[in-house]
């Protein structure tokens, strides 16, 4: 007898078993719908209802559900034609390396980003699942209509409770091991490897969604879901303290490390039970400095993850909490250079230390103090976090510790000095360090721009402690003192109130030219200033400005007379919003929020439904990420993820460490096209969004290509005018000039900012050859070179305002229906 | 009828002659001549105007110096009208009647900006064009705050912007914007009085808003809120929101604005006339076949047309029998509720339940798309106001839940008779309540219940699919029955 489900493998089974599922008077065939029908055909089924009859019979439905790289080819193919990805970096390498393999290695990284994220995501998971149980149900709150869509996009299905995620992630898991087959002994096309790192990234948000999710949902992180839109001008508010110069260092200090927020939270637990609000410091870096603020309104934000060795060599921690990632360097040994003790935490930063989980914490404290160990290492959270909280009151009580090095005394090894200028040559931001050593101004001038990366003190022959001549430099100028900002917390997600209010400024009307996402890891030569300058801009001229990951707290260090940032604009996610969404693990609530914006209005299934979505906001919706900061390959995969999604990113500053990017060439007239959506007639479009993925230098680069890459050529007038309005202040403002292409974005002189018509009428005239009446365009010059009236321009550039067009073949409505 | 409308003429006449006389018995002050070049339109202006200026408050503490507004008593006044004969306007005529700018620091004056336009084809219809283009010198521009408009205008200038402007320049800004947006306006020139005490203080400008301003607006608000639907030739179409829903068309009508509330039927008339290759066109209304519900054979032939051939009927005043489709960027939503067969309204900011048991952001979600949903419409929150408003369903009689915020919003639109009789979320969100709510206050709704005790709902049809024809009967008979209701 054969075994029970055989008889489907044969031939002609399949096909005699439709599997139909009926909407209205529509009968809907499963298997056209979906590639491999087995085992997911009650997602289908539901994915199929929700639609209803008027969209399957509009377009053929095709679903992704859990799918793998080549599910989502038919949107993947649209991108890769039109932004060949260009490959810069052959490191080592004396030949010119095949593109090929220059793919493999942009596969390779993209999987390293997604591998930590979900790693953090599983660790997370599973403690969840231990503490909850599986069925612990997960609710983003009532402001939001479409929860976890990062996931949803990938597998058909929004996570309800912890077995959903469970499922999520292996089918994630699943696929990265699927990726790293490829990455390493995969022989593909250039297309074929960058299709899989487009996955690998949007599998990263799937991770980063689960992680944020658990984190509101379990662990109690502010999330605006829960809170009614009549809050969310001023909620959460600016309180959180931001710098070193917040702490206060006559109490017991507790510095957090890493991205694993458990130890943190289960600290907090403790001080809280024990009503230690006021008697210990609660800081964070990086990540976990990020999160502690989202559930506890004392924790204070120190500075991003890259430039954490700052917080050591300042003394200020008298314990640090160590978890796995965002640390790059011998935490051990720095810890001990202000004898500060570690408490590393889980199964991955060991740090070398004696594994003492077994043991309770009353026994751990007394040994270390008693012995003065560095630190030991925990794998239980909440013996980690009331560990921290004992051994920091414990060593104050001590008084045992060592002060922070004095100027005096750091003169005589300043003069060992031989000035070899070695340090200058590894610094990556090219301080003239050697140069420095006597005076003190100039180190305290090298400190703004120092990340403390440490190379300088590696290189130097002579042993000099550079890092903490420089921090004494900075220390004895106040500039460590002055180091204290406000900010919000992050928030959590965008909702879909929001998006309707955004989508009569941005999409309807053109009162401020986008939204423009800030993220990144924040590690970057020249001033903290700038990342901050850049929101400010797109701020003040009535953008949504939002920002997650370690950029927030830089972007809280702008101030002027009318207070900090986050003081000066609301909190909602609206015109002339500045929205923090949360730390790293937030960065998942960029294309939510954007998802949301394609799906007010046009109501499309947010679920296994990569292409439509994709294929909706990359031409209309005016958004834009800047990344700025240090090219992780976290980022690498984030950026990868972003694009997927029909967003496109600029990375800076000094973006061209990047690898691998997706530009456009304006002037190839045979990329940029679209489908009319009725009629299918092949449409040549304006050039534009140009770039997916485009290195910038400058912050000044940064603000022109952003405004740059606002046009869409979808956009209806008004928003064409501010995209157009945008660019050209941009460009003029600090290039002196406007771009070589502003007029392939002009259809109507109702396109051209009232002051600037006059001049930019003129400039049609004279420069592009168009013909120009009173403040009229009388006739325009088409690419082809034609000269002609407006009426055959429109028809025959761009589409027609409002009118429904895809990129994709599938999605042209069905002719004949009704 | 010949008659009346002479007269309504000459009343015109007699006003613009009086309205001159004023004008020219105004103190003499400093007169400009701006820019009327295009090239130069802008010229010497250095403070910015442009949408992220909008919205912008001045503090009192941050204030250089206030126009009009509470302090005055309101008694100031923005006055544009639209003249008639050539000869009478010197073209970028601007004069300045009192103090300059840089002399009134600190200062809170009464004042009036009287700006004139001419052209041969400008007529009244343009005036609320004109009068917002005239506006984006202040409401767009750099360092001004605008609240209110007309007699209750009140402006303030922020102190850090002071030394950019004065009033030469903003005469320029405010005629020359107008000029550059339509060029219908062939001729125009301002008056810009500062009403300081030997001028007349705010007996002066009051005595100008009573004799010119106050005359004038009376007769041009008549004639607009006299216009309708059945005045009209053409609604306009609006496809704006394709590019969201596919098969969606919005016809705006001069009482029935579309769900977005960004646009009127006067605004789309001006839009296609100023952007003819935009997104509005002309819907010649044709024959109408249904004065009630509002349909007509040329605005059904045209939404077949532009709906890419979907939609064959609009009922204009209806939300449960054909109404107009919507996308997902409506400001309100009607909904029908089947448990008392009755309407409820709910609009945007109301963020908790409805009857029908969710929020608006779900019920947007359910209705989007540019589809038919019989028993649902967005709408603009200003719809209500409309004399139509649902004529078709019943009108206000079979309103029976509106959230309380909105529903104070609309207190001057809800018939006095009916404003207790209408449930928020304070007296009842289940529908089982509503039940008895609205038995208690005897609403008209009751008395399409069977023996006034139970609902006979409406078996409303799929969306995007026709209703039976018995059924639509019945649904607009309940209409019809209600309207005439006298209230008990």
């Amino acid at each position: 007898m054969e075994p029970e489900g055989f008889a489907t493998l044969r031939a002609g089974e399949k096909k005699a078993n439709k599997k139909i599922v009926k909407v209205g008077d529509c009968e809907v065939d499963l298997e056209e719908v979906v590639r491999d029908l087995r085992g997911v055909e009650d997602i289908a089924t539901d994915i199929i209802k929700e639609m209803g009859e008027r969209r399957v019979k509009q377009w053929k439905p095709k679903l992704n559900i859990l799918a793998h790289a080549s599910d989502i080819a038919e949107w993947d193919n649209v991108l890769l034609n039109r932004y060949h990805p260009l490959y810069t970096s052959i490191p080592s390498t004396p030949t010119i390396m095949e593109e090929s393999n220059q793919a493999k290695l942009s596969l390779q990284d993209t999987c390293k980003g997604l591998f930590k994220q979900l790693t953090f995501a599983r660790d997370l998971l599973e403690f969840a699942i231990k503490v909850f149980g599986r069925n612990r149900e997960i609710d983003m709150g009532s402001s939001i209509t479409y929860p976890t869509m990062n996931t949803s996009m990938l597998t058909g299905f929004y996570t309800k409770n912890l077995d959903d995620m469970d499922r999520a992630l292996s089918y994630a898991e699943t696929q990265l091991s699927e990726l790293l087959l490829a990455a390493y002994f995969g022989a593909e096309s250039v297309i074929e490897f960058e299709e899989k790192a487009l996955h690998a990234g949007a599998l990263t948000f799937l991770a980063m969604e689960i992680a944020e999710t658990i984190k509101m949902c379990c662990f109690e992180f502010f999330n605006a879901g829960n809170h009614p839109a009549t809050e969310y001008s001023d909620s959460p508010p600016v309180e959180i303290e931001v710098g070193m110069g917040a702490v206060d260092r006559t109490k017991p200090v507790i510095v957090f490390f890493g991205n694993n927020f458990l130890p943190a939270w289960f600290a907090v637990e403790h001080v809280k039970a024990n009503g230690l609000e006021d008697a210990i410091e609660i800081c964070g870096v990086g990540a976990v400095g990020h999160d502690i603020p989202r559930f506890y309104n004392g924790g204070k934000v120190l500075t991003s993850a890259v430039k954490a060795r700052k917080v050591t060599r300042a003394g200020i921690p008298d314990v640090v909490v160590a978890s796995e990632t965002c640390l790059d360097f011998d935490l051990v040994a720095e810890a001990k250079r202000v004898d500060a003790k570690v408490v590393a935490y889980g199964y991955k930063a060991g740090s070398g230390l004696e594994d003492r989980s077994d043991d309770s914490v009353d026994d751990i404290l007394k040994n270390v103090m008693e012995n003065d160990l560095p630190g030991v290492r925990i794998t239980i959270p909440e013996k980690a976090g009331e560990l921290a909280v004992k051994l920091a009151i414990a060593i104050k009580q001590k008084g045992k510790r060592k002060e922070n090095y004095l100027l005096a005394e750091l003169k005589e090894e300043a003069s060992r000095c031989n000035s070899c200028d070695l340090c200058i040559e590894v610094c990556p931001n090219k301080q003239t360090i050697s140069k420095a050593m006597d005076d003190v101004s100039a180190l305290a001038d090298i400190y703004d721009n120092c990340i403390f990366c440490g190379l300088c003190e590696r290189a130097c022959p002579e042993g000099v402690p550079i890092m903490d001549l420089i921090m004494s430099a900075a220390a004895t100028r106040g500039k460590l003192k002055g180091d204290k900002y406000l900010m919000r917390a992050g928030r959590g997600p965008m909702s879909e109130l929001e998006w309707r209010d955004l989508t009569f400024g941005i999409i309807l009307g053109g009162n401020g030219p986008g939204m423009i996402n800030i993220i990144g890891c924040g590690n970057y030569p020249g001033s903290e200033r700038e990342v901050a300058e850049i929101a400010r801009y797109f701020l003040e001229r009535n953008a949504l400005v939002t920002v997650s990951g370690c950029v927030a707290a830089d972007v809280a260090k702008y101030f002027d007379e009318n207070g900090f940032l986050f003081e000066q604009y609301i909190a909602a996610g609206v015109l002339k919003g500045l929205v923090n969404f949360g730390g790293c693990t937030a960065i998942s609530h960029v294309p939510a929020a954007i998802y949301r914006g394609a799906l007010v209005g046009s109501g499309y299934t947010p679920k296994a439904n990569w292409t439509q979505i994709a294929d909706y906001l990359y031409a209309r919706l005016p958004v834009v990420v800047i990344m700025w900061g240090a090219a992780t390959e976290e980022m690498y995969a984030v950026a990868s993820g972003l694009v997927r999604s029909g967003i496109p990113v600029v990375i800076g500053p000094s973006g061209f460490k990047f690898k691998r990017y997706f530009l456009g060439d304006k002037d190839d007239r045979s990329k940029w096209w679209m489908y009319d959506g009725v009629t299918g007639e092949k449409k040549e479009v304006e050039p534009c969004p140009m770039h997916m993925l485009v290195p910038v230098d400058t912050k000044e680069e940064a603000i022109a290509m952003c405004a740059k890459l606002l046009h869409r050529p979808l956009a209806l007038r008004d928003p064409r005018l501010a995209s157009l309005e945008a660019e050209n202040e941009a460009y003029k403002n600090f290039f002196g000039e406007y771009s070589d292409d502003w007029h392939l974005y002009v259809r109507s002189e109702q396109e051209l900012h009232v002051m600037r018509r006059a001049e930019l009428l003129r400039k049609l005239g004279q420069e592009h050859g168009w013909e120009i009446e009173g403040m009229k365009i009388k006739r325009a010059k088409h690419r082809s070179g034609e000269l002609m009236d407006m009426q055959e321009y429109n028809k025959r550039y761009g589409i027609q305002l409002g009118r429904y067009s895809t990129l994709v073949p599938r999605l042209i409505t069905r002719k004949g229906i009704k | 009828m010949t008659k009346a409308k002479l007269t309504e003429e000459e009343e015109e006449q007699e006003q613009a002659r009086d309205r001159q006389e004023i004008w020219d018995a105004l103190p003499k002050g400093k007169v400009y001549h701006v820019p009327t070049n295009p090239d130069d339109f802008f010229t010497g202006i250095s403070y910015d105007i442009s949408p992220r200026q909008a919205g912008q408050r001045v503090r009192k503490h941050d204030m250089y110096c206030e126009l009009g507004g509470p302090k005055q008593r309101y008694s100031s006044f923005f006055f544009i009208e639209v003249v008639k004969g050539e000869d009478k306007i010197e073209d970028g005529r601007v004069e300045v009647i009192g103090p300059e700018i840089k002399e009134i620091e600190g200062q809170s004056l009464p004042f009036g900006f009287w700006i004139r336009y001419y052209g041969k084809e400008l007529t009244e219809d343009y005036l609320d064009l004109l009068t917002r283009w005239t506006y984006f010198a202040l409401e767009e521009g750099e360092g001004w705050m605008l609240l209110n408009t007309r007699d209750t205008i009140w402006l303030r200038l922020h102190k850090k912007d002071a030394d950019k402007h004065d009033f030469e320049h903003l005469g320029q800004a405010m005629i020359n914007l107008c000029k550059i947006q339509f060029p219908l306006v062939e001729k125009a020139d301002a008056k810009i009085l500062i009403a300081t005490e030997d001028l007349g203080g705010s007996k002066h400008t009051k005595g100008i808003i009573d004799n010119v301003c106050v005359p004038y607006w009376e007769r041009v608000d008549k004639r607009a809120r006299a216009f309708s639907d059945d005045d009209a030739d053409t609604f306009y179409g609006c496809t704006i929101c394709q590019t969201f829903a596919p098969s969606h068309v919005c016809a705006v009508a001069p009482d029935r604005p579309p769900y977005c509330g960004i646009i009127t039927w006067i605004g789309a008339k001006v839009m296609c006339d100023l952007d003819p290759y935009g997104y509005i066109f002309e819907m010649p209304k044709g024959e109408c076949v249904d004065p009630e519900g509002g349909e007509y054979t040329g605005i059904n032939e045209k939404i077949y047309e532009k709906s890419n051939r979907t939609y064959k009927r609009v009922v204009m005043y209806s939300s449960i029998t054909y109404p107009q489709t919507n996308c997902g960027c409506f400001e309100a939503a009607i909904f029908y509720i089947p448990d008392v067969d009755g309407l409820g309204l709910v609009d945007r900011r109301y963020g908790g339940e409805t009857p029908l048991g969710v929020t608006f952001s779900k019920l947007a979600g359910l209705i989007s798309g540019g589809q038919q949903n019989h028993g649902y419409c967005g709408i603009s929150s200003r719809t209500p106001r409309s004399r139509k408003f649902v004529r078709a369903d019943g009108g206000w009689n079979r309103i029976v839940w509106i959230p309380k915020e909105y529903k104070q919003i609309l207190t001057e639109s809800i018939p006095a008779e009916m404003f207790d009789k209408i449930a928020t979320e304070e007296d009842c969100i289940d529908p089982k309540e509503l039940k008895e709510f609205l038995k208690r206050v005897h609403h008209p709704v009751v008395t399409l219940w069977k023996d006034g005790e139970t609902p006979d709902p409406l078996n409303l049809p799929p969306p995007n699919t026709d209703w039976d024809q018995e059924e639509e009967k019945k649904a607009r008979g309940k209409g019809k029955d209600i309207l005439v209701i006298p209230p008990p």
